[in-house]
Order: C-alpha cells, then sequence, then structure tokens
C-alpha cells in the first residue's frame, strides 16, 4: 500500500509518527525499517516512533511491519511526521459464506458450514469440481471412483446415513442439479458444504445426506477495466503402482507345482526359456499420456452492470486405450453471467452455461465376457504374448479352446474366462456424448430499505447419446478370434430439472443493539426424464465413428428395448430468522415444508425444522483484551432434514406393462405387478445435533475450528422387506435407522515475514462412525456386492449393529498345509457352516483427513496437499479363481498361501467362500499434489499489459502410502448407484501419476 | 410512524403475492404424478385385451433362464442328477454348484429358481383375483378359460417347488399391499398336492384342447391332464396316472413324431407330439429375463461352433446308455462322430480337442455336447444376439406321456402299458423289451435327457437316488430336497420358514 503526503522536504529528515488499528488502537512493537538499508526501530507502547533517514539513501520507502497486520510500505517525499493505520491480516473470519438463499459473515454463523473458496480450487489444479472436496473440508469423504478419464465421485457428507441414494443434494446458483461434474471449476467462486442439519434444514426433504452450495463467478461492478484471465496447462499422465504379480518363472514353477499334483504335463526349463515374459501392466498402461485445459475468461463491470464469460476445454486421456480413443474425456464449458440493473431498485441476473462432454469409455470394475479389459490385465499370466509373433496386429488368443495354444514351441493351457485386452480394446467402442444446458434469470427487486424480493427461473437440461459398437473382425486363421456381425447399441438418456422460486428478506435496522432478519420462499420444483436404446447387428459400416441405424443391413432387426421415463414435481415453502444481540449471542432458525410427487397424498408434505444458536465469547470483557484470542466462538444446532431420493411411483400400484410371453413365435401382450405398493412410504428423516467451536488466535494467524456431530437417519428408505415368494419385488419402505457420529477438527495456521516469506498450512481430520440401529420388519439384513463368478455369497452386509455394507463372511483361522482355508468355528459348535460367518470390517475410513503445506518468497511458491484415509477395508476380488490358468500374487506362489487352484477354477478348498483372506488394509495417505510456482514481479510484466503471470509445475499422486497390494487403495462405489456395493476391487482404473505445466495470466 | 405501517402494507402485500404466485401453479398437477412407461393400475385393467394381457404374464417367468439368476430347469434336473456335467473346469459357477451335494443355501440359483416359481403363482393369483371379478368379458367363455389357464401355470408351479423343496409356503391368494399378509408358513406336502390337484383338475374342465396363431403355447386340456397323471404318478395313485394319461391319448390331438429329432427343430414348433412347450422368439429385448430369445444355444451348444459355452455336458454313462441304432443318440449328442451338416463336418474336429488341458472333473469321460437345444450355424450367425435363439423348450411331450403310463400299468395301475413302451421304442429304431420298471425307467431317461424336467425327481421318488448320485455324495435325508433360500428364511425368520433336514 502506498500513501503520498504532501509536506515540507528535509534535507536529513528524522521521521516520526504514531502506529494505529483500524479502531484507533496503539499498536507497540510495529517493526519500522528503511528499506535498502539496516536501519530500523519500533514502536513504542504509546505505538510512536522515530526513526532518522541517512542521506546515502535515495528514494526512501519505510516499511512497517507488524504480526498479523498487513505490511505497509511509504516513500518518503517531503514530510517528517506520519501516522499509520495498520489493517489486520484478513481473518477467514471476516469472509462471506454462502449459505441456503443467501450469505452471511463466517462470523455470525452459528452451524457448520465447510467451505473451499475459488482461490484454492485455482491452486490445486482440479479437473472435476468433484475433486475440489477431497481433503479440503473436514467430515467428508470424497473418492473418486476410478482413475478413468471423466470418472464420477463418491461423495459422502458425515458418512453413509441411508442404504438408499447417499449422494448429497447439488445446488448450483441456487438450482438443484444431479451432479456437479459439468461444471467447469474455474468458473467456481465458492463451494459451501452445508454438513449439519440446521446449516442444510432450508432445503428441507433433499438435504439429508448433506448440500452441496456452488456459486459460481460474477463480474465485479465499477471495474476500470476489462480483466482477462488465462489459465492453461498441459500435463502428462503414467501409471502409479503396479501390483505384485507373478512373472514368467514364477507363474510357470506355480503352473508346475499344479500339473505336478494332477498328474498333468509340466514346463521344462528349456521350454521356459521359450517363452516370453510379458509385463501386462506395461503392455497394456501406456506411456505419457497426454491431458491439457484451457481456460479463458473476461469479467468486467459498469455503474449498474457486471459480467463474466468464460469458455473452457479440457482433455484427458485414458492410460488404457486412450492413443486409441477408446478411453479419453473431453468437456467444454461456455459460461456466462450477467447482471443490471433495469430501474434504480431491481436488478436482472441472467446466466448460463452450456456443456458438451464427450467420453469414450471402457468397461470397469466389473467382469463381463470380452469387455473387461480392468479385470484381464492382473489376470493374465506372463507367458503369453500380446500380439501372435508371426502377425503383427493380430492380438494372441491365449483363451483359445479350438486348437492347442503353441507359443515359441510351448504348448501352453487355455486361459479361462479372461481374453487378451488388446483384443478386448478392440470390441469395446463406447462413446457417450452428452450436452448439458443450465439457465437461469432472475429478478432482486428492493421495493423498500430493508426488504429484498427476489425471483428466479431456473432450467437444467442433461441430454446424453451413449453408443457402443463391436466391429465386425475375423483374425482367423491366425488366431481364433472374429465376431461376425457387427453390432451396435445406442441409448439416449434425457433429463431435465426446472424450478422456480421466490422469496422475501426483510432485516430489521432500527433496533438497538439487535440484528434481526427474516427470510420467506418458495420453491417449485419439476423433473422429467426418459431413457430409450436401440441395437442392431450386421451393419455396412465398422467403426463407431461411422455407425447408424440407417446403416443397418436389415432394418427389421431393430430391436428396441423398453423405453423408460418419469417425472417428477416438489412443492416447498421455507422461512428462517436469523438475530443477534450485540453481535455476540447468535441465534438461527429455519423452517421448510415439502410436498413431494414421490409420496402418496397421505405423506406427501414434510416440515423440516432447525435452529442453531452461537455465543462469540471473544466479545465479552473477559476476553475482549486477551493478545492470543481473537476470536472465540461456540455454537450448537439440532435440526431434521429429510431424504425422498427414492424411485417414483412406489406408493401406488402400478402395472408393467411389458411382461407378455412367447406364444406361437410372437411376442403376447402381458402386464404385470412388478413391486408390492408401500402406500405408507413416506421421507427419510435424518436428525442430527452439532455443537461446534470457531477460534482464531494469534492475531488471527491461526484459525481453528472443531465440530462433534451426531446424526440419526431414521424411516431410511430400504427397498426390501417382501419375501421373494409374494412374487414381488419390494418397494421401498421407511424401514431402518443409521447413525453416525464423529468429530472434525480443521487448523489453519498462516504467517507473513516483513522480508515477504510467507508460510501456511492447514490440516483437517474428520471422524465418522457409521452404525445401522435398526433395519427390516425384524432386523434382517441386507445384502449386496455380488461377484457371481467367484462367491456365491454377497460380499456385503448391512445389519443392525455394524457399518453400512461391512464386508461379510468366514473369518479366517489359517490355511493348512494342503492350502485349504481353515474358518473359525466361531459358534464353537463344532461344525463350520453360515452360522460361523461374520463382520470382516467396513468399507468406511474411520477417519479421512487432508493436509496443506504452503510457502511464498519473492514470486516463488510451493504447495502441497495431502489426502488420506484410514481404517477403511477393501475387498480385494481381482484374483479370478473362477478362470483357469490365470495370473496369481507373487504371494500364492509362497510358502502358506492357498492351494494351488491354477487349473481347477473355483472350485475347493473354501477360497471361494467370502472370507477375511480378501479383505484388505485400504487405509492410505496421498501426495494428491505438489506445486511449484513462480509469479512474475510487476517489474518485469510493466512493458507489458500482463498484470499478473504465474507459471506452475504440479505433480499429481506422486506418492501413495499404503499397504493395499492392489493397484490403487482409492475405491469408491462400482455403480453410483449403488451404495452398498463400496470398496470392492474387481479390477478398475487406476489414478494416473501427472506431472503438468501451467499457466496463470492477468489481462 | 408512517413510513413504518407504509413498509408492513407492502411486506404484507408482497408476502400474499408470493403465496398467491406459489399457490398458482398447479399443485395437483406438480404433486400428482401418473407413471408415464408403466400403467397405473386402475387404467391398466379395462378391456378385455387387458385382462388376457393380465393373465398372458404368468406364462412370462416360464422363459427365464439368464438374469438376476441362472435358472436353467436342466440344472435342477440333468446335472444334479446323473446326466450332465455343468461344464469342463469352471467357465461356468453356477452350473458347477449342481455336480456335486449339498447344494449351498445361499446359491443364487437356488433363490432363483424359487422366486421364478413363486413369480408365476403371484401373477396366477392376481390373474384369477380380477379376471374374476370383471363383469365386461364378451368373448363366451373367456373368462373361464383364462381362470383355467391361470390356475394351471399355478398348479404347474406348485408342482415345481414341491418336487424340489417339499411344504413350501402356499398362497393362493392376490397380495395386493405390504398391509396384506405377506408372511407364510411353510404348508405341507400333502396340502401343496391337494392344491395342484385342485387347480388342475379345474383347468382340465375348462381349458380347449388346442388353439392356432397366437396362442399356441396357452394351456390346454391336455396340458393339464399331463400335469395330473405326472402329479399322480409321483403320489403313487398309479390308477389315475394311467387314467389321465388315458385321457390325453383319448383326445387324439397328439402323437409320435416320426422322427425324434423332429421334436426340436425350428420349423415344427408346437408339433403333434408338443403337449406343452415354452415359446421363444429372437429380435426382441435381448437383456436378463426381459430376453424373448432363449439362452438354451449359447449356453447348452456345441462347443466347437461359433459363440457357444458348451455349458451340459453330456456323462459318458448316459451316452452308453443308448444301443448303436437308437435314433435319439444322435439327436441326443454331439458326439466326436457325428456329421454336423451346418458345420459340414465331422464333430471330432473340434472335439479331439476336448480333453487339451482341460482339468477334466473325474466324473466326466465324455466327448460330448448336447444337440437338443442346437441350432445350426447360419441361424446362430444371424440372431441380434447369440443369446436369443427362437427355439421353443419343449416342457410335455406324448412321449413323456407314454412312459408315464408305461411305469404306472408296470405298478398296476392298469392300461396297456407294453404298447406305450413298444411306441416309444419303435420311434427310435429299437425292437420290443418287456415292460418292466427297471426298463421304464432306463427308456424314460434315454427318452428325455437332457431336457430339464424329470430326471433328478425321477430318481428321487423311485427313491434310486441314494445309490445312483452316490458318487457325487447324496445323502439320503438332506439331498432330496433343495435347502429354502436363505435369503428368504433370513427376511422371514427360521419360525415360518424352517430350512429342509440336513442343511
Amino acid at each position: 500500500m502506498l500513501i503520498s503526503v504532501t509536506a515540507l522536504f528535509a534535507q536529513t529528515a528524522t521521521i516520526s509518527g504514531k502506529v494505529t488499528d483500524s479502531t484507533g488502537a496503539v499498536l507497540p512493537g510495529v517493526n519500522v525499517s528503511i528499506k535498502g538499508s539496516t536501519n530500523g526501530t519500533t514502536t513504542n507502547t504509546s505505538g510512536f516512533y522515530k526513526i532518522a533517514i541517512p542521506v546515502s539513501v535515495a528514494n526512501p520507502v519505510l516499511s512497517f511491519s507488524y504480526i498479523g497486520y498487513i505490511t505497509q510500505e511509504l516513500p518518503i517525499q517531503n514530510t517528517t511526521n506520519f501516522d499509520i493505520v495498520l489493517s489486520k491480516v484478513k481473518s477467514s473470519l471476516s469472509e462471506v459464506v454462502v449459505i441456503g438463499y443467501g450469505s452471511q459473515s463466517k462470523r455470525d454463523i452459528t452451524t457448520a458450514i465447510g467451505t473451499v473458496s475459488g482461490k484454492t480450487i485455482e491452486s490445486l489444479p482440479v479437473y472435476t469440481s468433484e475433486q475440489a472436496l477431497q481433503g479440503t473440508v473436514a467430515g467428508i469423504t470424497v473418492t473418486q471412483n476410478s482413475g478413468s478419464p471423466g470418472s464420477p465421485l463418491t461423495i459422502r457428507v458425515r458418512g453413509t446415513g441411508t442404504a438408499g441414494d447417499a449422494d448429497p443434494l447439488f445446488i448450483v446458483d441456487g438450482l438443484q442439479v444431479p451432479d456437479i461434474n459439468y461444471l467447469n471449476p474455474s468458473d467456481i467462486a465458492s463451494m459451501s458444504l452445508l454438513k449439519d442439519a440446521a446449516a442444510a434444514a432450508i432445503y428441507g426433504a433433499r438435504a439429508g445426506n448433506g448440500v452441496v452450495l456452488v456459486q459460481t463467478k460474477t463480474g465485479k461492478r465499477n471495474a476500470d477495466k476489462p480483466t482477462i484471465t488465462l489459465n492453461a496447462y498441459e500435463g502428462t499422465q503414467n501409471l502409479g503402482h503396479v501390483p505384485d504379480l507373478m512373472n514368467r518363472d514364477q507363474w510357470v514353477a506355480y503352473y508346475n507345482a499344479y500339473e505336478t499334483a494332477h498328474g498333468g504335463t509340466t514346463i521344462t526349463n528349456t521350454q521356459l526359456q521359450q517363452l516370453p515374459n510379458t509385463n501386462w501392466y506395461d503392455e497394456v498402461f501406456e506411456k505419457n499420456v497426454p491431458m491439457y485445459n484451457g481456460n479463458l475468461s473476461v469479467a468486467n463491470g459498469g455503474k449498474n452492470y457486471s459480467y463474466y464469460i468464460s469458455g473452457s476445454d479440457f482433455n484427458q486421456e485414458g492410460l488404457v486405450g486412450g492413443k486409441e480413443g477408446k478411453s479419453s474425456y473431453n468437456r467444454k464449458n461456455l459460461k456466462f453471467n450477467f447482471e443490471t440493473d433495469i430501474f434504480k431498485n431491481l436488478t436482472l441476473n441472467v446466466g448460463a452455461d452450456v456443456v458438451g462432454e464427450t467420453d469414450n469409455y471402457l468397461d470397469e470394475n466389473q467382469a463381463g465376457t470380452g469387455v473387461a479389459i480392468l479385470n484381464y490385465i492382473p489376470a493374465l499370466p506372463p507367458v503369453y504374448p500380446a500380439y501372435d509373433p508371426n502377425h503383427p496386429g493380430v492380438p494372441f488368443n491365449m483363451g483359445d479352446i479350438s486348437k492347442p495354444i503353441t507359443v515359441n514351441g510351448v504348448t501352453l493351457p487355455a486361459v479361462g474366462a479372461v481374453t487378451n485386452p488388446f483384443f478386448a480394446l478392440m470390441l469395446n467402442n463406447n462413446q457417450a456424448v452428452t450436452n448439458i444446458h443450465v439457465y437461469n434469470i432472475s429478478g432482486t427487486w428492493k421495493p423498500i430499505d430493508n426488504l429484498t424480493v427476489t425471483s428466479s427461473y431456473a432450467y437444467y437440461g442433461y441430454y446424453s447419446a451413449a453408443g457402443s459398437f463391436v466391429p465386425a473382425l475375423d483374425f482367423r486363421p491366425y488366431q481364433n478370434f472374429y465376431n461376425t456381425y457387427a453390432d451396435y447399441t445406442q441409448t439416449i438418456t434425457q433429463s431435465a430439472y426446472s424450478q422456480w422460486e421466490g422469496n422475501a428478506k426483510y432485516t430489521f435496522t432500527n433496533l438497538t443493539n439487535q440484528h434481526l432478519d427474516l427470510l420467506a420462499g418458495f420453491s417449485v420444483l419439476n423433473s422429467n426424464g426418459n431413457a430409450t436404446s436401440q441395437s442392431g447387428s450386421d451393419f455396412y459400416v465398422n467403426t463407431l465413428k461411422q455407425v447408424n441405424f440407417a446403416l443397418i443391413v436389415d432394418p427389421t432387426q431393430i430391436v428396441n428395448a423398453t423405453p423408460s421415463a418419469f417425472a417428477t414435481g416438489l412443492l416447498s415453502y421455507y422461512g428462517r430468522l436469523n438475530y443477534n444481540y450485540k453481535e455476540k449471542y447468535l441465534f438461527s432458525a429455519t423452517i421448510r415444508s415439502d410436498a413431494s410427487s414421490l409420496f402418496g397424498p397421505t405423506n406427501r408434505t414434510g416440515i423440516f425444522p432447525s435452529a442453531s444458536a452461537g455465543w462469540i465469547v471473544s466479545e465479552e470483557p473477559f476476553l475482549k483484551e486477551s493478545k492470543v484470542i481473537d476470536l472465540l466462538k461456540v455454537r450448537a444446532s439440532w435440526g431434521v432434514n429429510g431424504n425422498n431420493f427414492i424411485s417414483p411411483y412406489q406408493y401406488s400400484t402400478i402395472v408393467n406393462p411389458q411382461s407378455g410371453p412367447t406364444f406361437g413365435g410372437q411376442n403376447t401382450p402381458g402386464i404385470s405387478i412388478p413391486y408390492l405398493a408401500n402406500a405408507d412410504v413416506k421421507w427419510e428423516k435424518s436428525t442430527q445435533t452439532d455443537i461446534g467451536v470457531d477460534m482464531n488466535l494469534l492475531n488471527n494467524s491461526l484459525g481453528v475450528t472443531v465440530d462433534y456431530f451426531d446424526k440419526l437417519n431414521s424411516g431410511v428408505l430400504i427397498p426390501v422387506g417382501t419375501p421373494a415368494y409374494t412374487g414381488y419385488a419390494s418397494a421401498a419402505a421407511n424401514i431402518g435407522s443409521v447413525k453416525n457420529t464423529g468429530v472434525e477438527l480443521l487448523v489453519l495456521y498462516r504467517q507473513n515475514y516483513s522480508n515477504g516469506f510467507a508460510w501456511n498450512v492447514s490440516f483437517n481430520i474428520g471422524t465418522d462412525k457409521n452404525d445401522v440401529t435398526s433395519l427390516g420388519l425384524d432386523g434382517q439384513p441386507i445384502s449386496g456386492g455380488n461377484i457371481g463368478y467367484i462367491f456365491n455369497d454377497p460380499i456385503t452386509r448391512t445389519a443392525v449393529g455394524h457399518p453400512i455394507a461391512s464386508f461379510y463372511g468366514y473369518e479366517l483361522g489359517h490355511i493348512d498345509a494342503n492350502g485349504n482355508f481353515v474358518f473359525k468355528d466361531l459358534n464353537g459348535d463344532g461344525k463350520i457352516d453360515a452360522n460361523d460367518e461374520t463382520y470382516l470390517g467396513s468399507p468406511f475410513p474411520n477417519f479421512t483427513y487432508g493436509a496443506t503445506l504452503g510457502a511464498s518468497y519473492k514470486g516463488f511458491d510451493v504447495s502441497t496437499f495431502l489426502y488420506g484415509s484410514q481404517g477403511n477395508k477393501i475387498y480385494n476380488a481381482t484374483v479370478r479363481l473362477d478362470a483357469s490358468f490365470t495370473n496369481r500374487p507373487v504371494s500364492y506362489g509362497e510358502a502358506g498361501a492357498p492351494a494351488n487352484l491354477l487349473g481347477s477354477g473355483a472350485t475347493g478348498t473354501n477360497q471361494t467362500e467370502v472370507s477375511s483372506y480378501y479383505v484388505q488394509n485400504g487405509s492410505f495417505a496421498k501426495l494428491k499434489t505438489i506445486t511449484l510456482g513462480y509469479t512474475f514481479q510487476k517489474s518485469v510484466l510493466r512493458a507489458t499489459k500482463l498484470s499478473n503471470i504465474r507459471v506452475y509445475l504440479t505433480g499429481q499422486n506422486l506418492f501413495v502410502f499404503t499397504k493395499y497390494t492392489g493397484v490403487d487403495p482409492e475405491i469408491g462405489q462400482s455403480s453410483s448407484d449403488n451404495p452398498l456395493d463400496v470398496g470392492i476391487d474387481r479390477g478398475f482404473n487406476p489414478q494416473p501419476k501427472i506431472i503438468l505445466l501451467g499457466l496463470q495470466a492477468k489481462f | 410512524m408512517k413510513n413504518h405501517i407504509r413498509k408492513i402494507i407492502i411486506s404484507v402485500t408482497i408476502g400474499s403475492l408470493l403465496i398467491f404466485l406459489s399457490t398458482s401453479c398447479n399443485k395437483d398437477a406438480l404433486l400428482d404424478k401418473t407413471p408415464i412407461t408403466s400403467l397405473d393400475n386402475t387404467k391398466a385393467l379395462v378391456t378385455e385385451a387387458d385382462y388376457i394381457a393380465l393373465t398372458s404374464s404368468a406364462y412370462e417367468p416360464f422363459q427365464w433362464q439368464v438374469g438376476p439368476y441362472t435358472v436353467f430347469p436342466v440344472m435342477f434336473q440333468d446335472i444334479r442328477a446323473d446326466n450332465c456335467v455343468s461344464q469342463w473346469a469352471s467357465y461356468w459357477v453356477p452350473g458347477g454348484v449342481y455336480d456335486q451335494f449339498p447344494i449351498p443355501a445361499n446359491d443364487p440359483s437356488v433363490l432363483g429358481y424359487w422366486q421364478k416359481w413363486y413369480t408365476v403363482i403371484s401373477r396366477a393369483n392376481t390373474a384369477i383375483n380380477f379376471v374374476k371379478s370383471f363383469t365386461g368379458f364378451t368373448t363366451a367363455g373367456l373368462q373361464q378359460r383364462l381362470i383355467g389357464e391361470a390356475e394351471f401355470v399355478r398348479a404347474f408351479a406348485y408342482f415345481e417347488l414341491v418336487r424340489n423343496w417339499g411344504a413350501v409356503p402356499l398362497i393362493t391368494k392376490y397380495i395386493g399391499s405390504t398391509t396384506d399378509q405377506i408372511i407364510y408358513p411353510r404348508s405341507s406336502v400333502a396340502a401343496v398336492y391337494v392344491q395342484i390337484q385342485s387347480d388342475a383338475t379345474a383347468a382340465a374342465a375348462v381349458l380347449p384342447l388346442s388353439y392356432s396363431g397366437n396362442d399356441l403355447g396357452r394351456a390346454t386340456q391336455g396340458a393339464a391332464n399331463t400335469l395330473l397323471a405326472k402329479v399322480n404318478l409321483y403320489l403313487k395313485n398309479y390308477t389315475a396316472t394311467v387314467n389321465y394319461c388315458q385321457k390325453v391319448i383319448n383326445s387324439s390331438v397328439y402323437s409320435l413324431e416320426a422322427n425324434f429329432a423332429d421334436n426340436w427343430s425350428l420349423t415344427n414348433e408346437y408339433g403333434k407330439e408338443s403337449i406343452y412347450e415354452i415359446g421363444y422368439q429372437s429380435g426382441l429385448t435381448t437383456d436378463g429375463y426381459n430376453n424373448k430369445g432363449s439362452y438354451s444355444y449359447e449356453f447348452f451348444g456345441f462347443l466347437g461352433a461359433p459363440s457357444c459355452f458348451g455349458n451340459f455336458v453330456p456323462r459318458q454313462g448316459l451316452i452308453d446308455m443308448y444301443d448303436s441304432t437308437d435314433t435319439r443318440k444322435n439327436a441326443t449328442f454331439i458326439l466326436p462322430t457325428t456329421y454336423l451338416p451346418d458345420l459340414n463336418e465331422y464333430a471330432s474336429v473340434e472335439t479331439n480337442l476336448y480333453q487339451y488341458f482341460w482339468t477334466v472333473p473325474a466324473a466326466l469321460q465324455s466327448q460330448a455336447s448336447t444337440r437338443k437345444y442346437y441350432i445350426p450355424v447360419q441361424t446362430a450367425e444371424a440372431l441380434p444376439t447369440i443369446g436369443s435363439s427362437p427355439l421353443n423348450e419343449k416342457v410335455y411331450r406324448y412321449a413323456d406321456v407314454l412312459l408315464m403310463l408305461a411305469e404306472a400299468s408296470v405298478m398296476g395301475g392298469g392300461g396297456d402299458g407294453q404298447s406305450a413302451l413298444d411306441q416309444i421304442r419303435t420311434r427310435a429304431g429299437l425292437a420290443s423289451i418287456p415292460l418292466t420298471l427297471q426298463n421304464v425307467k432306463d427308456e424314460r431317461r434315454k427318452e428325455l435327457a437332457t431336457e430339464g424336467w424329470d430326471r433328478f425327481s425321477d430318481l428321487v421318488r423311485w427313491g434310486d437316488a441314494p445309490t445312483t448320485l452316490s458318487f457325487k455324495g447324496f445323502k439320503q435325508g438332506r439331498d432330496e430336497l433343495l435347502p429354502i433360500p436363505q435369503s428368504e428364511i433370513d427376511l422371514v425368520g427360521s419360525a415360518d420358514l424352517p430350512q429342509n433336514p440336513g442343511y
């Protein structure tokens, strides 16, 4: 900050003055120094200083620095007396936080809200918006489902509270959207995470899983010129961890052991030398796979308008099949926000986000015939070549049972059930092209002082066309791989949300020592969607790019799948009261009423109240003078939220028209009742109490936030309870309750020094204890996570007294001399049966944590970000026991290993029972990012029009600390809509190691 | 003060406006959503055709083979007995479970098979409930026929349940809501049989002898009488068995195909020997239970042909039963010596490799595939997916009726058992043999092998299972019955749904 004061110029000057803070209080001990010299002094107890300026110093500049305050520099021109006002370093508590239907000073907030600023997002650099929540907010668990480009993330706020849809509610600029994957992270101004019930209660019925509020960027009024910002990076990706699988020699030894035991033919040492030693991870995972992101934005504002326009292009290729175009994700965003005063008291706001996504994807975390490439990679033995040695480009068929398989003259067994990933890549041609259009318009009217009336309309439209193409190909006679006719399936999915809202807010201003504001409003939300699918075989063309149903050889063979469609509606009223006395005693209460079409007329409406209170202890006389404590706030909240994330029409008997048999060779009309209607189905309720403390210490350089929460989901909507002998599937019923309790801690420390060095450190940790407290008609458990091709039993069980989706099976006592699994006879009845099965661990962590460390000095900045998860278990189902002669981890060849089942597949020795043998410690700590940046000095930029330019180098996922033996311990749900199939590794795309070079420039 | 009042007035006005605006949206249109791609039950059942469709849906689960569960009947009869092995090695885990005893209570297919037949029952109960109360039928006799059809499939399904699980919950009422009774305890075997006979008898009284066109495949009087014959054979009411068999024979609707293999010809669907069959067609939805085609070719088909899995491998012991001149042998198996016209080669070209490197289960020394549900490669390749074979599945053949008559006759039920047995032998190109129980048993096995409806249950009712199946660990007193699905016990409680003995 520069201050010019005109006064008399002195030949040799002594400068003196007084330093105060913004309230006028004197500041003793402030460092006062002359830049470029060693002279310096400090202010005395009355805040006065006196310093002599040597003649030798030309154009002297005084520097005033004080911990917790912004350093000021002052060129001495022609005056001798300067009084200085130092302003405090902006503390985190003076921030304004976006809350439901409004914003509030962080200082006044009495609920548990986590925030992520746009600045944090810029520094990370993330490619999907959900990633920005990972590790940055305590109490939220974000897991990337896989490292595939564009892969969705699993977000859980304060644990999983329901067996149904456990995703939080996403609100972008006031509009409910299904996820925030579509957003360009650079467009985000702030994200607020409403964690406790009181914060979320203004969203009532849909807030039971927490709420993620996103505010996008806008222009600022009265800007002197347009601000043009360019953000771009280019990166290269590589595979990180490779599981410890058998190499050629180890596998042949393992194979020989099996053959010897079963009277088969072994591979001789001479033969072994003829065999390749294929590392399938090396073969399949590509090196230095590119990704890039470019984002350009313009923001400006005049006296009565402002705008923000941005465009971005993000592209990431996958490590598997990326270069062949089989795996990549591209997102293009065009975004604008514009606001202007139409009249003096009426402001109009319009915005749009037009998004195009192209996703080329591979199937993963499943084992399908021919397509599950990522499942095949760890299963293929190293002794087979990737391609036919004599015919380049022809993938080798190690599963051919039509003739003996020979590799360099050595006869090898046929591998069961899995196939060459390069062949699978040829079969895999999946592309989803998605268009998302978001529009919003709103008006804000201030008819009188202190009253604001807002009405808004917003629309979210989703259109996705996904094509899957299997080309016709024939590698015979070289390799027995062929597909006679090309197959093509196209699925079109559309959905739309439209929302109309209105509210009025009144602030009482003429109350002595008190503040009161009131908000009341309504919301109307319509959503609908449909899906249709067509498939056919035998086309005139043979690539995904060219194929369409006009080019099918026989149009009468086009098969139309049964379409599906739905429509839902939600009508809500809400109100909120914020009150404080002397800005010391804070109180807030909300109420919301929601009526949803998902429930029957008698249960349609739910009422969701909440209350919260806070006490700013540091405003009390006994703390007000404290030098250590700048702010101390204790707060408590209670509230009820809902969850209505169930399928439509569960309350009424519906009739499925597509259930006719075939009579006389033709389809016959058939109608049937698919599930037993539950007329009583109603809102799932989530009641939560939160107690928290916010502290700012040491001149606001240290911030601490602690929260304890206790969340009880009751009436959990679970589609169970109907025995199969009724012939019906179960409708959703309110049967179950789940309790989550935990503690969250956030610590921030930052320090700036007068020499320009600054550093900051932050740490957050959130614990969660998940317990199912009641379930079902009589507590019957719910199973999930089937891997039918290996295990008969489902992998997870949700039951009273245990965390949701706990792994359930036998506890391994020991592996006997024959390699048989000997399970523990837990009930002591002398036999091992289903009654001995037990809970083997939870896929959910005891706690997750994030830590950042950053420092800057003279244009250089460095930052690191670590994310970790502790106590979660992973069910490692990557060993394909069912598929004969597949590869195994190295440990299977060691002493005490499970019996060698190499050629027999999933039979015997208890290996195919769900057991603790497969449950592994999934704890991990990942160095998510480490960044080194340099911001060019202003003096360098003066010649250009640039106001700011920064270059940076970032490494992502460079180090992973884990005991998990699979390829990546960060694993989410197998699919986004099944919270009971979580933490099971069937083979998925690991997250790549990334090196990025980026540029940020402002004009 | 004036200013204050003005503020209050404006606030109230705006507040009222907000409430007015929000309620002015059509609240009913917003909140009363009717299903779009399914029907509201109050609107679904209006015309006669709707009631036909409601009844037809009870047949649909017969077509279920591979979906959430794998439920080929062959698994529960031929594999579970001594006719077939699921497959070499381990390609096919769901079938492998039926190669050995005991079958685990948590086996997904146990639940699937249970659910399949109970879904038939549920839909039949629903159909009977609504059809009975509908007064708008205009076609004479249609109401009675629809009820008869529903009674037949309900009887058929309970027969599947009782012979596989013994005493099962007996539900004959429409369950319409969660407030209706949904906890049903296990009934008794006798009560289930009473219900089956009462349903099948009622059905036989009203069902037509035959259908045409688009109704081919609906239950007939012949099907109901065949079911009654079989049920009485199981109950050892041999006179009644003979009686019902003769009803079928005397109806003169059915006769043996001259050529045994014609029973599984795509050009001879609903042929003269077929009393009841499950229809399939290609070219419609091909996912899971919605598949209107059959997975039989994909799963059973000859391994040497494109995309076939070659599951359900016939055991050598079964193959060895057949005389070399038995025409059924070539129609039942694909052996190395079998000439396949569609491939224009001998199967040996492909089958010689069968023992190659595969870990052959001890029980399996055969080099064979089943042939009855094999379709020509050219037909198969033109299917939208390989899992949508249009070939129908035979459930009751006239040959079965003749063999039941022969058996009941041996057991003292009367009738001309020798003549019935001779007809089967003659058609197979074989000479007559004396009518003895063992001869009938052997003939029955050979005639119906790999079709999936009789072998295991025959062994159990004959009392032969403990000896015949001892080689695969059959335990008397346990393995006659399947375990009640564990998830069902978990749900209902073992007080109402106790597990079968030995599990």
